[in-house]
C-alpha cells in the first residue's frame, strides 16, 4: 500500500470506530426509556416514554442547526466564527456527504448521542407533572445549547477552563452529568413536587414505581451503552497512542479496568448506604460509573473502585437530602448525576493532581473552578427558563390532569391497560 | 503530593513512557488502595447477610423498619 492508501485505510478505521460507538450509545436511550417507564405510575407510563423518545427527535435537528457550531465557536467564552466554527455551520461542505472528509459526520453523530444523554437525564426527574411542550423546549436548550457550551469551555483542548486552569474532565462528569443535573434542579425548583409526594406537614411520601424490574433492566442497558459513551470520548489517531479529548495520552484498557471497577464500587456503596434498596443499589452502579468519569484515563483500577464506592454513597445521601428539603426528583437523577458528577471532578483534583497537560498540570484548584462553573452554567438557565415558562402557565399540567394521569389527559390513551379492563372501555380522543 | 509519575509534558508523551496510572511511582499508595478495596468487599459480603436476612426483614416489612448496617 502507498501512503495515500494507508491514510484512507486509517481514516476508514476512525470512521468505523466512531460510527459504531454512536450506534451502541443508543442503548443508553433504550435504557433511559425503560428506566423512567418503570419508575412512573401506570397512569403516566406512555407519556413518560413519549417525552423521552421525543427528546432524541427534537435534539437531533437543533444540534445540527446550532449545537455543533457552539462547540467550535465558544471555547474562549463568547462565540467567535473561527475556521473550525465555520466548518461546523449546517451549510458547510463538511456537514454532509463528502468523499474528502470521513470524520466530521461520525464525530457529529457521537456528540449528538452525548446530547441525547444530557437531555434525557432531565426527563426522568420531572415526570408525571410537566407539560410536554415545555419539557421539549427545556430539553432542546439543555441538549443542544447549555451542555455544548460547557463542553466547549471545559471538554476541549482549546477551551478556556482547560487552557487557563488545567481542568480535566475526561469522561464528562462535569459537562454532561453535573450540568444536566443542576439544570434539572433549577427546573425542579419551579416545577414543584408531584401531588401527594409530601403530606401537609411536608413529610415525604412513597410513590411506588409500577415496574421496578423494567427500571433495573433499563439501567443494565444504560451500563452497556456507557462503555460506548466512554469509548467515544477517546481520540483515535492513526499513529501513536489513543488520546484523551485534551490530546493527552491514554489507553482503551484504562476504560475497561476503571469503568467496571467504578461500577462495582458504586453498586456496593449504594447498597450499604441504602440498606439494600434495589432502586438505589442499581442506581449506585451508575453513580459509580459517573464518579470515575473525570479521571478514568489515569486512575489505578483500585482507586477507581474506591472513588466509585464513595460516589454510590454520595448519590444515596444526596437523594435523601433533596427529599428532606422538599424537592421531588422522581428518579433520583439530580442525586445520581449531580452528586456523582461533582464528586467526579473533585476526586480528580484530590487523587490525580500533577498530571502534565501541555503547559499546565491537573490540580485541585483547577477542578474546583471547573466544578463551580459547571454547577452555575447548569443551574441558572434551568431555573430562569422554567421560571419564564411558569409565568406563562406553560410549565405544569393542571392538577386535574395530573390526578387523572398524563396518558389519558395528554395522549388520550392508556399506556398500560389493566388485565381486567375491556379494551372497549379505554378512553379515545 | 503529585499522583502523576511524570513531571513534564515531554516525559509524558515520550514514546518510551509506559505505566502512567495514579501513584504508580509510589507503590505503597497502590497497595493501600488495593487493601482498602479488599476490606470494603469483605465488609460488603458480611453486611449483605445483615441487610437481606429474612429473619430481620420478613416480606412486606416497610423499608424504614430495616435494620441499620
Amino acid at each position: 500500500m502507498d501512503n495515500d492508501q494507508i491514510k484512507l485505510f486509517a481514516e476508514k478505521n476512525i470512521e468505523i470506530f466512531y460510527f459504531w460507538s454512536g450506534v451502541l450509545m443508543w442503548l443508553i436511550h433504550a435504557g433511559f426509556l425503560a428506566y423512567e417507564a418503570g419508575m412512573t405510575r401506570q397512569k403516566n407510563v406512555l407519556a413518560t416514554m413519549m417525552k423521552n423518545f421525543l427528546t432524541c427527535a427534537v435534539v437531533t435537528p437543533s444540534f445540527f442547526l446550532f449545537g455543533w457550531w457552539i462547540y467550535y465557536a465558544c471555547p474562549q467564552g463568547l462565540p467567535v466564527n473561527s475556521e473550525l466554527a465555520l466548518d461546523a455551520l449546517p451549510w458547510s461542505s463538511k456537514m454532509g456527504p463528502n468523499l474528502s472528509d470521513h470524520i466530521t459526520g461520525v464525530f457529529w453523530f457521537a456528540f449528538l448521542l452525548f446530547s441525547f444523554t444530557t437531555a434525557s437525564i432531565m426527563s426522568g426527574a420531572v415526570i408525571e407533572r410537566i407539560q410536554m411542550g415545555s419539557y421539549l423546549i427545556l430539553a432542546t436548550i439543555l441538549g443542544s445549547g447549555v451542555w455544548v457550551l460547557a463542553a466547549s469551555w471545559g471538554w476541549k483542548d482549546d477551551g478556556w477552563l482547560y487552557q487557563k486552569w488545567g481542568f480535566h474532565d475526561w469522561g464528562a462528569g462535569g459537562c454532561v452529568h453535573t450540568v444536566s443535573a443542576f439544570f434539572t434542579l433549577g427546573v425542579l425548583f419551579q416545577l414543584g413536587p408531584r401531588i401527594g409526594k409530601f403530606n401537609k406537614e411536608g413529610t415525604p411520601q412513597e410513590i411506588p414505581p409500577h415496574n421496578l424490574p423494567l427500571t433495573m433492566m433499563g439501567l443494565m442497558l444504560i451500563f452497556t451503552g456507557f462503555y460506548a459513551f466512554y469509548a467515544a470520548c477517546a481520540v483515535f489517531q492513526t499513529t501513536g497512542p489513543w488520546l484523551s479529548i485534551y490530546l493527552t495520552p491514554m489507553t482503551l484498557s484504562s476504560l475497561a479496568f476503571t469503568v467496571t471497577m467504578g461500577f462495582s464500587g458504586g453498586a456496593m456503596g449504594a447498597f450499604l448506604s441504602s440498606r439494600g434498596n434495589p432502586y438505589w443499589t442499581i442506581s449506585g452502579g451508575l453513580a459509580g460509573m459517573i464518579s470515575i468519569a473525570s479521571g478514568v484515563d489515569v486512575y489505578h483500577p483500585a482507586l477507581g473502585y474506591l472513588v466509585g464506592f464513595a460516589g454510590g454513597i454520595i448519590a444515596v445521601q444526596f437523594g435523601n437530602w433533596m427529599e428532606r428539603k422538599g424537592l421531588d426528583d422522581a428518579v433520583g437523577a439530580v442525586a445520581v448525576h449531580g452528586g456523582a458528577g461533582m464528586w467526579s471532578m473533585l476526586a480528580m483534583g484530590l487523587f490525580a493532581s500533577g498530571y502534565p497537560q501541555h503547559e499546565r498540570f491537573t490540580s485541585l484548584p483547577g477542578q474546583l473552578v471547573g466544578l463551580v462553573v459547571m454547577v452555575l452554567l447548569g443551574f441558572l438557565p434551568g431555573y430562569l427558563i422554567s421560571l419564564l415558562l411558569k409565568k406563562c402557565h406553560l410549565l405544569r399540567v393542571s392538577p386535574e390532569h395530573e390526578r387523572e394521569g398524563l396518558d389519558c389527559s395528554e395522549l388520550g390513551i392508556q399506556g398500560v391497560v389493566p388485565a381486567a379492563t375491556p379494551v372497549s372501555s379505554q378512553p379515545n380522543r | 503530593m503529585s499522583s502523576s509519575p511524570y513531571d513534564s509534558w515531554e516525559d509524558f508523551i515520550d514514546p518510551q513512557a509506559e505505566v502512567f496510572y495514579t501513584f504508580s511511582h509510589e507503590p505503597w499508595m497502590v497497595h493501600i488502595f488495593c487493601a482498602l478495596t479488599g476490606i470494603l468487599v469483605i465488609g460488603f459480603l458480611i453486611a449483605s447477610f445483615r441487610v437481606y436476612t429474612p429473619m430481620h426483614r420478613p416480606t412486606g416489612t416497610p423499608e424504614k423498619e430495616r435494620p441499620a448496617v
